[in-house]
């Protein structure tokens, strides 16, 4: 069976890495302002472990986890014998304040995981940022890399104090649409992703990940977003799987009641949800008994919805072999590992 | 079984009238010149139609496009806006779903008879 891993981090280990990508000008900036980072409010809450990771993920020869490239191929790539990994950037460049700085930042990452990893290997797919703030200079971003073939999606983190259905970044997901990239809504971000107040502890923003993935979700449909890109496909990146299925029917049973409010969303939103959206696995839900979570996987029709994801490197990694319930069908098995992603992706 | 129900210049234009016959409620809605029969209660939560309001089908366009259809298409239950084509008696978001309609009749004198 192949093994799709939809959420591996690759990520840089200093702004060194990416000054050769930037113009001179931007260069000259970082040298003068000692700009070190793009820093999320994330940081606040400190992820139990450094660098949110694994123990065992630090690179032997030192540098960040995630950040070499030999040491991640023989520690999940080979070992797991993964056939292909996306791979999700850390690094929040695309929300910065600053839009010019932060789509030159866009554009020096982008450059740098294309030549150092999306080029590197034939298992290896990519993500691009796009400093969505400013539309213009977002789809720039998307003609500019959009096509390369081994990038998959527009990659964006849901934290970040917006909702990516509100119209203005309509032409954004289009040029997307129209460059075949899919679009991917990750977990964190440089805002607080809780409802009714921000989180005391990290335990919290974490359990809590799931409400901002259902205001994605819902803004999504709500605002039109499919109406006016038709072929969009994103895929919800470690936002948990079991707030989805009663999400759809609360969205149907208001829709029902509320259409008037929103005459272009023309038919029940679960059966807009189900034909644009997908979900990764990880962190998957561990009810002490596992029917229960299979139970969930049938009611969100998972042999559609669901793509299989680690997390790698960071702590709370599903393993490929341990994280699913042992008893799903061999199909739903190679749907949920592999032919889910191929199909969302459209990969060969 | 013909039953007279009321006369027709009772119901105003866009209006609706709630009447009973054999038992059985049923909603006049006037549109124009043409009026019609539905089952009284909404198969949802069992509202009383005839307690919420006559209106217009929302017409699907791009997204920001706020396209009202003919006024009078559309009964709107009074509880959770279940909305129903008054001609067809077809439930607007679950074609399935139909109310019982009547078959109308209005003399050369103006009075309405219901074959329900």
């Amino acid at each position: 069976m192949q093994l799709v891993d939809c959420d591996v981090h690759a990520c840089i280990n200093s702004i060194d890495d990416l000054t050769p990508y930037l113009p001179e000008v931007w260069q000259r900036y970082v040298r003068e302002t000692g700009f070190k980072a793009p820093t999320p409010i994330s940081g606040r809450y400190p992820k139990m472990k450094p660098y949110a990771a694994r123990d065992d993920s630090h690179p032997p020869n030192g540098g960040v986890p995630g950040a070499d490239l030999d040491f991640l191929r023989k520690q999940h790539l080979d070992h797991w014998q993964i056939d292909r990994a996306v791979i999700t950037p850390i690094y929040a460049a695309d929300g910065l304040p600053n839009v010019d700085f932060g789509a030159a930042l866009c554009s020096a990452h982008n450059d740098y995981m294309i030549e150092n990893w999306y080029e590197k290997d034939d298992r290896i797919y990519g993500s691009i940022l796009v400093p969505y703030h400013d539309p213009q200079l977002a789809i720039r971003e998307i003609e500019r890399v959009g096509d390369h073939p081994r990038v998959l999606q527009v990659f964006l983190m849901a934290f970040n104090g917006v909702l990516y259905g509100n119209r203005r970044f309509h032409p954004i997901w289009k040029a997307a649409e129209e460059h075949d990239l899919a679009l991917a809504i990750h977990f964190g971000g440089t805002g607080q992703g809780q409802a009714a107040g921000d989180a005391t502890y990290y335990i919290e923003y974490h359990t809590n990940m799931t409400q901002a993935f259902m205001s994605h979700a819902v803004n999504l449909v709500v605002e039109g977003t499919f109406t006016t890109c038709p072929n969009l496909r994103v895929l919800l990146l470690e936002g948990g799987v079991s707030w989805l299925p009663p999400l759809m029917w609360r969205l149907d049973k208001n829709w029902r009641g509320c259409r008037m409010e929103v005459p272009w969303v023309d038919r029940p939103p679960s059966e807009i949800i189900r034909e644009h959206f997908r979900v990764s696995t990880q962190p998957i839900e561990e009810p002490d008994d596992p029917q229960h979570l299979t139970q969930i996987f049938d009611m969100l029709g998972s042999d559609e919805m669901l793509l299989f994801a680690t997390d790698y490197p960071h702590w709370d990694f599903d393993s490929p072999t341990q994280a699913l319930p042992n008893t799903l069908s061999p199909d739903l098995r190679k749907r949920i590992f592999s032919q889910n992603a191929i199909d969302f992706y459209g990969l060969k | 079984m013909r039953v007279y129900v009321c006369r027709f210049d009772e119901i105003a234009d866009g209006e609706m009238k709630s009447v009973n016959v054999r038992g059985r409620d049923v909603v006049l809605v006037r549109q124009g010149g043409a009026l019609r029969a539905l089952r009284d209660i909404c198969p949802h939560q069992g509202a009383r139609l005839s307690s919420g309001v006559v209106t217009c089908r929302r017409v699907a366009g791009s997204v920001g496009a706020y396209i009202g259809g003919p006024a009078g298409e559309v009964i709107r239950c009074p509880w959770h806006n279940w909305e129903f084509e008054t001609e067809s008696g077809t439930c607007l978001h679950r074609e399935k779903l139909r109310l019982a309609t009547y078959e109308v009749e209005i003399d050369d004198a103006g009075k309405v008879f219901l074959n329900a």
